[in-house]
Formats: structure tokens, sequence, C-alpha cells
């Protein structure tokens, strides 16, 4: 888990306020509304690890009840929406 | 994109065309809906609101807005904020004829989750005006200074013609102008359009440069408009498909669902939102989208060998101008379509 934990950092993140997800029989559909992108993503189980995304947990955190076997894809689909800006991480006040 | 994944219908459309008016203060020559004033029955306030609930629930994360003219609605200020407040973007389409002072401070509050879009047919009110009336190009172009002025980016829809062919360049040219986008769309031979359709549709030369100069500019939008030229060599940018009923749809003011906004037809209705069950009802059980999501143009079209490109091309046009759905597209880039079309001898 430790070199995940770095790739990841130990940002609490959130579904961005320019964005949505939503579950489909192939998984889910997440849409950015400010550059209007449209992205398939093709896992019921990562769907609902984004939708439970609420800002008080790390990414490292939310993959904790996840598998060893499949922790590693799941850590790599997260870090994409989050570099899609999909989901953010939550700004300190 | 392939069509494999919409095959099992989407839980919601991922967005959907909504003409919240038949009310227009425009005639436009090649009006899909053939808007022109309010008719009976179109949806009250509260059915409309009812409906944005609806979508809410199901997550469309967008709707393009149309009608007739949207700002001519009283309540369209207030439908919008409803469906904004509900995480539904926004996209409206307007002849920017009522885009006062007032309607530029909102959408510039609005930010990114709404859009406008101002419709013009040409760079040129010589060009423009013969098909959207006398005086609408500088009032459209009005519009846009408001919102220039304000700093808001917003979009130039234009419809592409033989006649305005020409003034590509320079449409792109007054859409940066204006800090904007450019959005070009296929004249498609629906409503009034059927009447100038042969008139003024690009010829096939004009068709084959326009996929060139678009894929030269991409940055011009084209709401998957031109997939079926995309046999001329390579995808355009979108999905590429025709995503009638299968990703899109649209209602009408009276509620009336359709496929698609370019089929405003008894042949490709699904239904009513006032009917028991509502817009969802219609979008996950209806039959007619059940036979969409399995349908894919037949015919000669399947051994061609850019059929992965094309899937066939536009039923609407083809629809409209009375081939089967199976047929060429009309402007089948290899002129298939041209062929199709011969009148069948008995």
């Amino acid at each position: 888990m430790g070199a995940l934990d770095l790739a990841l950092g130990d940002a609490r993140y959130r579904m961005s306020p320019d964005a949505a997800i939503r579950r489909e029989a192939f998984g889910g559909l997440a849409y950015r509304y400010d550059n209007r992108r449209l992205y398939f993503v093709h896992s019921k189980a990562l769907v609902e690890l984004v939708l439970g995304l609420d800002g008080t947990r790390s990414l490292g955190e939310v993959l904790a009840p996840v598998s060893d076997a499949k922790r590693p894809a799941y850590a790599k689909a997260l870090a994409a929406l989050a570099r899609l800006e999909v989901i953010v991480p939550e700004v300190e006040a | 994109m392939s069509y494999e994944v919409f095959r099992k219908g989407l839980a919601a459309p991922i967005c959907l065309t909504w003409e919240v008016t038949y009310g227009c203060n425009l005639r436009c020559a090649h009006c899909l809906s053939s808007s022109d004033v309010v008719r009976e029955g179109e949806l009250d306030g509260a059915e409309a609101k009812r409906l944005i609930d609806e979508w809410a629930e199901m997550k469309v994360f967008y709707i393009n807005v149309g009608g007739g003219e949207p700002l001519s609605r009283p309540d369209f200020v207030e439908l919008m904020d409803y469906a904004l407040d509900r995480n539904i973007g926004v996209k409206f389409s307007t002849n920017g004829t009522l885009l006062d002072d007032g309607i530029a401070d909102w959408v510039t509050a609005r930010g990114d989750m709404l859009d406008v879009q101002i419709s013009v047919d040409g760079a040129t009110p010589a060009t423009s005006d013969p098909i959207r009336g006398r005086g609408s190009f500088v009032r459209a172009v009005r519009a846009m200074e408001r919102l220039q002025q304000r700093g808001t980016g917003f979009k130039i829809n234009a419809t592409v013609t033989k006649q305005n062919f020409a003034e590509l360049d320079d449409l792109y040219a007054l859409a940066t102008g204006h800090g904007a986008e450019l959005r070009l769309t296929r004249l498609r031979p629906s409503g009034r359009g059927a009447a100038i359709w042969e008139a003024h549709r690009p010829t096939h030369a004009q068709n084959e440069a326009l996929f060139h100069w678009l894929k030269a500019h991409p940055d011009v939008l084209t709401g998957d408009s031109f997939f079926h030229l995309s046999a001329h060599g390579g995808p355009l940018d979108g999905l590429n498909m025709c995503g009638a009923g299968r990703i899109v749809c649209c209602v009408d003011p009276l509620g009336d669902v359709y496929a698609c906004p370019f089929v405003l037809d008894d042949a490709f209705a699904a239904g009513n939102v006032r009917e028991a069950g509502g817009f969802e009802r219609i979008w996950r059980e209806s039959a007619l989208f059940a036979h969409l999501r399995e349908w894919q143009v037949g015919g000669d079209c399947q051994s061609c060998n850019a059929y992965s490109l094309c899937h066939g091309g536009c039923m609407a046009v083809k629809h409209h101008v009375g081939v089967s759905l199976d047929a060429p597209d009309p402007d089948c880039v290899f002129g298939n379509g041209d062929r199709a079309a011969l009148p069948v001898l008995a």
C-alpha cells in the first residue's frame, strides 16, 4: 500500500462540481460540464466508489476495502479520473 | 464509439433536445420544427418543472433547448434556472433578437453550466437574411456584442448551405472576432426545410471540401452533424453515430417525445410525457426506441468498406426525402445516395 499511497497522495477527494457521474448497465458515464467531455467507466464497482466520494477520505482510504488483487487497477482508474478532473481534491479551508 | 455500448439502452439520454415553444418571431425558411406561433396545449410551467425533475432524477447531463424562439417563452429564465439548480447543463439556441442586457447578464452570471448558441446562416446579411428574415443578421450580431462586452463565451451556430459555403472562413472569423466558437450544422429537409432542401443543400464537391475544412478546424463544433462525411477519410470529432433514441431524443413543446429533433413526425414519435410513467418510461420502454437501439442501416451500405465510418448516414434526411432508411444517405460521399433517390418505376 505504501507506494500506492504515495502515488495517490493523501488529499481527500470528491466529485468535481463541474462533473457528474451516473450508473449504466456497462458501468457508468461521467460528464464534465465545463469542457463537454464524456467518459465511459467500464466498472460498476468503480462507479460506486466514485459516487461514495464525499471529500472526507483520501483515495488510499477509499481503496482500503478493495481486495489486494483488484486495488492496483482501481487505483489506476481513480488516478485517471483525478487527472481528467472528474474527481478533485477537497480544497483546505 | 461502438454501437454495442448503446444496444441495451442507456439509463438516460446523454443529452436531449427540448423545444420549449413553437412560438417564434422569425420565420426561417429551413426551420426544422416549422415554428411560427405558440400552439394549443404546450407544456405549462408546472408541467415543465415536473419534466425537469424527472431528468434530474435520471441524471440527464445536459439539455439542448430550442423552439421556436426559447427567449419568447415568458418563463424561460425561470425554467432554465430550475434545471441548472438541479445540475442539468443547459445549451440554448436563439436567433438573438430577444437577447437583451438582462439576458446577457443572466448568461454571464450562470457560468460554465449554461451555453448560448446564436444562429446566423451566413457571415453577411446578404447571405443570412434571405433564410432568416430581413434585419435578423444585424440583430444577431448585436446579441453577440452584448455577450462579448461581458467577456462571456458563446457559440455561433450556422447551417451549411450551398449559398453560404463560400463564407465558412468568414463565419469562423465572425466567431473568433467575438470571442465565440463556431458550430456548424447540417441542413436537413425537416419541417420547412423540406421546401428549400434541394436548392440549398451543399453540392457533393462542397461536402468534400467541408470535410477537409472541418479536419483543418478541429475547434469548430458540429454536434456530430456531419458523421456521414467521415467516409471521406477518418472520423470527425464526436461520437460519429446517429444517436436517435440511443443517446439523444427530442421533447417538443406539446410534450411529445421523438427520436430526434429532425424527425418531428408520427413515424418517430415514442409517446407523450403527460402519459403515465412520464418521460422515463418512454425512454426505457418505448417500442420505437427499443427498435432503434437494435437497428442499424442495412441494405447495400452494409457491404461498403466505409460503413464503419458513416454507418449509412442520417435517417431523418432519408425519411424526409422519401427513401428507405436502409438506403444510402442522399449525401453519401460515393454518390450512392443519388442512385437510391431515383424514382422506382412500378
